[in-house]
């Protein structure tokens, strides 16, 4: 009886839609950049610890077999986190690369091997009870002309969500954008990395 | 008489009550207080070294332990100056230095009032007559290496910001600020000269 009144009252439906209005205007509905790669003073340390050489960072892009819009966007309760690198999270990943191995002294642009990397995974949840997040790429490292490393790493994170979307959107943001330090310090501890690219 | 307005107006009346009723609910009228404790430590107060080495700097603002990307993005320009002019430095990079000197810096924001998110709605929906206290933890700690092998010295220092919203009385231990940014900026200011501070009186510092 309720659902009938409100679909023959006009006006009750443009107050439910003013009041849902009222409410994405209230709650964001916005783009939400991540923030500018940083160096990570953990991966610095493992940097140090790998033994690894001095690497080029070649070209970073979307997984052939990756869905495509895991690259430029995620959906968090109507809001859209995105990359602040190109708008695509393949190049955030490739300048969060390149920024953990300058800080940790192994960045060079002419040295004779280099990474490249695809996308496969880039998933934010972030429902009412444990947000997820998830980050996976293919690394590949070749040197004069030959692959000596091709691997697919992935990372991922559970949390407490809260049901307030004030607290749960940045804080899955928080939780997804951490992921990316977490991949490349899981690639510069893979032994088979260390082993391709020793000093 | 509301009962004779006309639908669009009583529309318009509860559409305006739900985003004042909204916007209460999220800025509860809110003013901010820096806790009295944590004091900025004069430059002149740092135990400076008799021959100050570069050094790389790394800077990471986290919440709750976690990386946070834009607050950092914020936040290090003006750590890193601060740093710079500590005078406790000869030059200050992010990137490798001469000698592998490393300084690394967290700032860590963590919840010191349970429920803050609650006292604030609260607040919100009695249109500031219930007036409500939430307060933010800051720990910052700094952790050098004088060379990439040895053992890494630190310190830490605490500080709070204060969140008043509706009408509650200010906080006995606060000094308020015209602005959040300004409490963020003033509390980073106080809490970095509190942890240098004691850094350089660390006797493996030189």
């Amino acid at each position: 009886m309720i659902v009938a009144g409100a679909r023959s009252d006009p006006g009750r439906r443009c107050l439910s839609a003013l009041a849902g209005l009222a409410f994405a205007a209230l709650t964001g509905c916005a783009q939400l950049p991540l923030g500018e790669p940083a160096a990570s003073f953990g991966n610095i340390e493992k940097a140090g610890r790998s033994g690894t050489a001095p690497v080029a960072v070649g070209s970073f892009r979307l997984d052939p077999g990756a869905a495509p819009g895991i690259d430029t966007g995620l959906s968090v309760r109507s809001n859209v986190v995105v990359s602040p690198i190109q708008g695509s999270f393949a190049q955030y990943l490739r300048q969060t690369l390149i920024t953990d191995l300058q800080a940790a002294g192994l960045y060079d642009a002419a040295s004779p091997s280099e990474i490249s990397g695809f996308l496969t995974d880039s998933t934010l949840d972030v429902p009412l009870d444990t947000g997820h997040a998830s980050l996976g790429a293919r690394f590949v490292v070749v040197r004069l002309g030959k692959a000596v490393y091709d691997k697919e790493l992935n990372v991922s994170a559970s949390w407490p969500s809260s049901f307030v979307g004030m607290e749960a959107i940045p804080s899955g943001v928080n939780q997804y954008g951490a992921l990316y330090h977490t991949l490349i310090g899981k690639l510069l501890d893979d032994l088979d990395y260390q082993a391709a690219n020793p000093k | 008489m509301s009962r004779f307005l006309p639908p669009f107006q009583t529309l318009l009346n509860l559409t305006r009550a739900i985003l004042l009723l909204g916007l209460l609910a999220l800025t509860g009228c809110a003013s901010f207080y820096v806790d009295t404790a944590t004091k900025e430590i004069p430059v002149d107060a740092y135990q400076k070294p008799a021959s100050p080495h570069p050094v790389q700097v790394v800077f990471e603002f986290q919440t709750k332990g976690v990386t946070n990307a834009r607050a950092t993005q914020y936040l290090a320009p003006q750590v890193l100056e601060q740093i710079k002019s500590s005078g406790l430095f000869s030059e200050l990079k992010t990137t490798p230095v001469e000698g592998g000197a490393l300084l690394s810096i967290v700032l860590n924001n963590v919840p010191l009032t349970d429920d803050a998110f609650g006292k604030g709605f609260v607040t919100g929906l009695t249109f500031g007559l219930a007036g409500s206290q939430v307060s933010d933890g800051y720990v910052c700690t700094m952790k050098y290496l004088a060379q990439p092998q040895a053992p890494a010295i630190s310190s830490t220092a605490r500080h709070a910001i204060h969140t008043v919203m509706g009408a509650k009385d200010a906080p006995a231990n606060g000094t308020r600020m015209d602005s959040l940014e300004m409490a963020v900026k003033t509390m980073t200011r106080q809490i970095v000269s509190t942890a240098l501070d004691a850094l350089s009186r660390d006797p493996g510092f030189k």
